[in-house]
């Protein structure tokens, strides 16, 4: 028995026998050649016959699949056909004297280390895709020694150390019960396919995994603890046809509860909104059942860019998210950059303590610019729905009182130029510092909502470092304090007449949902795929 | 040497991903029924758009701004073709 515990990509727990895919068929012949003619017309053939094979490839994918995994095919072929790639075969060839075998795996080393250094992770990613082309033609290069496939009939978990796009379709999709590789990342082909066929799947980094270990074995994938079990004991056996056959009923009941309401035994009901950081994660929640979306993180639209997004741009993503939602409300967060976060197209002056320093609502009042155009984007965004307008980090009256000055003013901006626009928006803030929590019964007369950021709350609170693995000993989440916090801004929040809820990873907590409940919680807002579980434990409370 | 009147088209990438392999993959197949000669600059870098990886090695982000230089005999013809093409993105 041999056990990892690798990065959980895609949900749910199987078991099943290996089936492990090589990704070098075979070792490249050695270096040195003399008929250098021979070895180009050797690698042109080869080069030509890959491509054919990608074409029909593409058109078989194109018919099952439909064009977003077709594609894929057709890249391949371009990169086969790219006159650079080619070239620098040929000149490997020519001036190194080396096999085509060697000059094709060099060519591709070279090519993906370029798409490596190009600052981009989207691409840097499509490496996986040169090695997939390169096995390709080596295979022809090789005499074209066919691919072992798992027999038809047979549920296979597949595992390989790169897996690549060709290998998931020699076979038929349901044939795979699982995947684990050892080399990839959250944004890869294996993590999409695992999602979109909702299969367990967990990349295990270092292992090296080999033919004659775990060909055939056993083998159990928890893809949501990352525990990959390569010839279990029975006992193990025993123990995961237990949790498939109870995540499976899992996976029903939470299924049936999607629109439902969340509501106790003795009737009080509790909203549960979604936290989203995309328009997928907006598509997502409301699949969910979702009944709104509480904290829609702007940041997303900023980061991993130059240059900052327009007026329009940030306009037409907030309209879109508002239609999606279709008369439910949407809490769109204003800018929240510095500390952890941060992007190229603000750049912030070093600080020695960001987590302390110029972030959120503080940030935005630095460069009332970028504030500006976020407001004046969100009030046209109004116009198409229910729309309100939260502020991160804020610790004074003062503060909230500046920043409805800057919504007035970008509403008479819009005004003034005759741009379409709604001033119904309702304000709200985050109370994530302690300071804000202590003075909530005067921060609610400024407000009709709070959102309780825990994240921030909890290390302000306990000054423990959040990014700091040194010190998540002493980082206890469910400490005695910042429960009696929470219970305090509800308390407040209430006497004023303001709706409470909590955005942070607290409420998504089900050891806390019963207390939150008692406390008076008005809404949760949640990572979506939290929506079902936390439902399920507020109809079980009395 | 750039011509006067040289076609250029500028435009700031919104796709998520930038140009990714898909995007790349659609623009190297479009320039490539072109005779002219079709250039992509961006952050000071230059590629040639009938070839996958020179493109895909810009690393072409969200938000960076890139500019698309026609030059041939069917230059006007491939501006139109090329520009509604990312347009529509």
């Amino acid at each position: 028995m041999t056990e990892y515990i690798g990065i959980p990509i895609s949900e749910g727990i199987t078991l099943g026998s290996v089936f492990f895919m090589a990704n070098t068929e075979a070792s490249p012949v050695a270096s040195h050649i003399d008929d250098i003619e021979k070895e180009i017309h050797k690698l042109n053939s080869s080069l030509d016959a890959a491509a054919g094979e990608l074409n029909e490839l593409y058109e078989k994918a194109l018919e099952s699949e439909g064009e977003s995994v077709a594609d894929i095919f057709m890249i391949h072929c371009m990169m086969l056909q790219d006159d650079d790639f080619r070239t620098r075969m040929v000149e490997l060839i020519v001036k190194e004297r080396c096999s085509a075998q060697v000059a094709v795996l060099q060519a591709a080393q070279e090519f993906s280390q370029d798409l490596a250094e190009s600052g981009s992770n989207y691409i840097a990613d499509r490496g996986v895709d040169i090695s997939d082309v390169a096995q390709r033609v080596l295979r022809h290069l090789n005499g074209n020694q066919s691919v072992k496939q798992p027999s038809p009939d047979k549920k296979i978990i597949l595992v390989a150390n790169e897996i690549t796009p060709s290998m998931t379709f020699l076979f038929d999709r349901s044939q795979l019960l699982g995947l684990v590789c050892s080399r990839g990342s959250s944004t890869n082909h294996t993590s999409i396919l695992a999602r979109s066929l909702g299969i367990p799947a967990v990349i295990t980094p270092g292992i090296t995994y080999t033919e004659d270990d775990i060909q055939g074995k056993l083998c159990i994938v928890n893809g949501s603890t990352g525990a990959v079990c390569f010839d279990p004991d029975i006992d193990k056996v025993q123990n995961a046809e237990k949790e498939i056959f109870f995540f499976k009923k899992r996976q029903k009941d939470l299924r049936r509860l999607i629109h439902l309401p969340a509501i106790t035994k003795s009737g009080t009901k509790v909203l549960l909104y979604a936290n989203a950081g995309s328009l997928k994660d907006v598509d997502e929640a409301l699949a969910l059942g979702a009944e709104g979306i509480g904290l829609f993180r702007s940041e997303f639209l900023y980061m991993g860019r130059n240059t900052l997004p327009s007026e329009d741009e940030l306009a037409d993503v907030y309209t879109k998210a508002v239609k999606k939602l279709d008369g439910k409300p949407l809490v769109i967060r204003t800018l929240d950059i510095g500390a952890d976060k941060q992007t190229d197209c603000i750049p912030l002056e070093h600080e020695e303590n960001p987590a302390l320093g110029i972030r959120g609502l503080r940030l935005c009042f630095e460069r009332q610019d970028l504030f500006d155009v976020q407001l004046k984007a969100i009030l046209r965004a109004a116009k198409a729905g229910p729309v309100s307008i939260m502020f991160p980090m804020v610790c004074s009256v003062s503060e909230i009182r500046r920043a409805k000055a800057s919504v007035l003013a970008a509403s008479a901006d819009l005004e003034k130029q005759d741009v379409p626009h709604s001033n119904r928006v309702d304000i709200g803030i985050m109370i994530e510092t302690p300071a804000a929590a202590i003075i909530s019964d005067l921060l609610a007369k400024e407000v009709s909502f709070f959102s309780i950021g825990t994240n921030d709350l909890i290390q302000f609170t306990l000054a423990v470092d959040r990014q700091n693995q040194a010190a998540t000993a002493y980082c206890d989440t469910h400490h005695e304090s910042i429960l009696r916090l929470i219970e305090m801004v509800i308390r407040n929040a209430h006497a004023a007449g303001v709706t409470c809820s909590i955005c942070g990873e607290l409420g998504a907590d089900l050891s806390l949902t019963e207390r939150l409940v008692q406390s008076g919680i008005d809404k949760l807002s949640l990572v979506p795929n939290r929506l079902l579980p936390i439902k399920q434990k507020i109809r079980e409370l009395e | 040497m750039e011509r006067l009147f040289m076609r250029k088209f500028e435009y700031v990438i919104k796709n998520d991903a930038g140009i990714h392999a898909r995007p790349a993959g659609e623009l190297v197949k479009t320039s490539s029924t072109f005779k002219s000669k079709i250039t992509l600059q961006c952050n000071g870098k230059e590629a040639d758009c009938k070839k996958l990886f020179s493109i895909l090695k810009m690393g072409i982000k969200k938000g960076d701004l890139i500019t698309l230089i026609f030059d041939g005999e069917d230059e006007e013809e491939a501006f139109t073709t090329i520009t509604a093409q990312i347009g529509a993105q």
